[in-house]
């Protein structure tokens, strides 16, 4: 059957340029599709140019051609006059709609995985597409052209109420679930963020389209389901912002160029398509801010790209730098590690000698020569512990630092270093005393020797740098924070704040240190430190000031 | 792997060309044939006296 309907009697008007005509009441039907399409045309297009063999670039690309598509041959429906050609327009739109939908798929598909569907998904898509290949032409797509009341629409029939729509629905899930599935994976897990982005843009756009087609096709409302298409600029927003954030698809201006052109060419378009002469005046008043102000945007995205990749310049030579550093850092204790252990081995000769020459071994020393001797004797024993500090530093450094630990009571061990100790403190004068407040047992699961060495170097320093008085130490523990503390309490020269800050750095000395005690490195309290702390102490040291005494505190937690 | 790769082009270009074939069968039975229903209300104007309708064997 051939129906030729003479339109003249509904006066609708002729349709010369296919999409523009006076068929088409109020200028929101332009907006609503023109907008949308050009948005994602205009960003597809720049993706695809700076980045043409990125595989989601296509896929993008070839979404915005089937939305830009749809969007103009739905502009025929509402523009022509003629039955024919919305009945065939009409009929092939449903291809375009499923196209948007597998194009949706392949863009998300390719983003993920950087490939193209398989063959299994591409099977299920032929699948999808047969019912609209073989009926696209017959009634069970379009029933028939409405001529009621001198409508100029088609009735859709079964193909679209019954199958395209719940196949749209389908693929939107098959989308969502690909995309979880495909975020747990490794590989994804560092892009997350942009994915998900780019799935939700899409969805939130498939969900809006959806729902603009099925209103407009169960209600026969077909300018309630304009508002459908906005769904597009929402997935524009979702693009543009990973775009600018994330540099999706390698691209890095693009996102700023394609808004500025979007903007621009939106709003010469609605100069065009409407006829209030106030609204023209405002359109291009606006144009011309919309075009100065995106001028301005890319100059500053761009000048701000270029210092973003300055910094990243600096910043890769930086860690470069900072690589070499530690290689010459690791040299250095290397060799500080071998000068140390060659000068330990004749040092230890010239003690041995010195010793057996002061105790007698080689014969009575004249009185003359007992001086000198002891001397080198002394200077040797300070030279000893020097090196073993330099020692300690590389060992601690390069981490062949060994710790044997053991379960001992750290007041009996204090108690006999201060024992020790002792005569050394009566030689400068001084009182030493030791005191307990103990609740426990006082037993701590550290090194015994490095222990010791550590409550040794407190008590050297304070006796070093006390003219007069008494050093106090004290063994206290505190059961519920499960610590044994040994102050070392002096009435010496004390310290400054900016000091107490740098006491236990390499090689820092107190400025006045030098009045007392010439012989330190520098290395004691840092070594001490770093030993204390390896086993799971602490130590702190406070002074009230130059000149007011000073008190170190050495903690160990407490194991029984 | 890169069978299946042959596979998934050649099927997918397949969907292509029958879309295209079905397009083109739509515009032959639309706008040449024009073979389709056009409906009209009789409550409304009579816009039926506007169609010539005849059949085609």
């Amino acid at each position: 059957m051939i129906n030729i309907a003479d339109p003249s009697i509904c006066l609708w008007e002729p349709a010369p340029y296919i999409i523009v005509s006076g068929n088409i009441w109020g200028n929101f039907i332009y907006y609503s599709h023109l907008f949308p399409a050009l948005s994602i045309l205009l960003i597809a297009l720049f993706v695809l140019i700076h980045n043409p063999k990125g595989k989601s670039a296509q896929a993008l690309f070839l979404l915005a051609v089937a939305f830009t598509s749809w969007s103009l041959i739905d502009l025929v429906l509402w523009a022509s006059d003629r039955s024919d050609m919305i009945m065939f327009f009409w009929s092939i739109l449903i291809h375009f709609e499923l196209l948007i939908y597998v194009s949706a798929f392949y863009f998300i598909h390719t983003l993920f995985k950087d490939e193209w569907p398989g063959w299994k998904s591409e099977v299920s898509i032929l699948l999808a597409f047969a019912p609209l290949v073989l009926f696209a032409h017959t009634p069970l797509n379009l029933t028939g052209f409405d001529f009621t009341n001198c409508w100029r629409e088609a009735l859709e029939g079964p193909l679209w109420q019954s199958y395209v729509y719940y196949a749209e629905i389908v693929i939107a899930l098959w989308i969502l679930i690909f995309a979880v599935v495909q975020t747990k994976r490794p590989e994804n897990k560092k892009r997350k963020k942009e994915l998900w982005l780019a799935t939700a843009g899409v969805v939130a756009f498939l969900i809006s389209f959806s729902f603009g087609n099925i209103i407009g096709s169960f209600e026969t409302n077909w300018e309630l389901g304009q508002y459908g298409l906005f769904g597009m600029p929402i997935l524009v927003i979702f693009l543009t912002f990973i775009l600018v954030r994330y540099e999706l698809f390698k691209a890095k201006i693009i996102a700023t160029e394609a808004l500025i052109v979007g903007l621009g060419v939106l709003i010469t378009s609605l100069l065009f398509v409407t006829k209030i002469e106030n609204v023209q005046v405002i359109a291009a008043i606006t144009l011309l801010i919309t075009i100065t102000l995106g001028v301005l945007l890319v100059i500053s995205v761009n000048k701000e790209i270029n210092q973003r990749k300055k910094i990243e310049g600096l910043a890769i030579d930086l860690e470069k730098a900072n690589n070499r550093l530690k290689a010459l850092d690791k040299q250095k204790s290397e060799f500080v590690s071998i000068a140390s252990h060659q000068l330990r081995s004749p040092l230890t000769a010239i003690r041995g000698y010195a010793s057996l020459l002061l105790e007698g071994s080689y014969g009575e020393l004249t009185k003359k020569a007992q001086d000198p001797i002891s001397r080198i004797e002394e200077s040797s024993k300070l030279m000893a512990m020097a090196i073993e500090d330099y020692l300690n530093v590389s060992r601690i450094e390069s981490g062949n630092m060994k710790y044997n630990l053991s379960d001992f009571n750290l007041r009996e061990q204090t108690e006999h270093v201060c024992d020790d100790m002792r005569s050394e403190a009566i030689k400068h004068g001084l009182i030493l005393l030791f005191r307990t407040h103990l609740s426990s047992r006082a037993i701590v699961h550290a090194d015994v020797g490095k222990t010791v060495q550590i409550v040794q170097n407190l008590i050297t320093n304070a006796i070093k740098y006390t003219k007069e008085g008494t050093i106090i130490v004290v063994v206290r523990d505190d059961v519920k924070k499960k610590k044994v503390f040994v102050d070392i309490t002096d009435t010496g020269m004390g310290m400054s704040e900016e000091t107490q800050h740098l006491l236990f750095q390499k090689f820092s000395r107190a400025h006045n240190a030098n009045e007392m005690n010439t012989s330190g490195t520098g290395l004691g309290l840092f070594v001490a430190e770093q030993m204390a702390v390896a086993m799971g102490g602490s130590i702190e040291a406070y002074s009230e000031g130059e000149g007011k005494g000073s008190r170190f505190t050495f903690s160990l937690p407490l194991a029984l | 792997m890169k069978k299946t790769k042959h596979l998934a082009t050649a099927i997918r270009s397949t969907t292509v060309a029958l879309v295209l074939f079905s397009i083109m069968v739509t515009y032959y039975v639309m706008i040449v044939r024009k073979e389709y229903v056009i409906f009209t209300n009789p409550e409304g104007p009579e816009t039926a006296d506007y169609f010539e309708e005849f059949f085609i064997e």
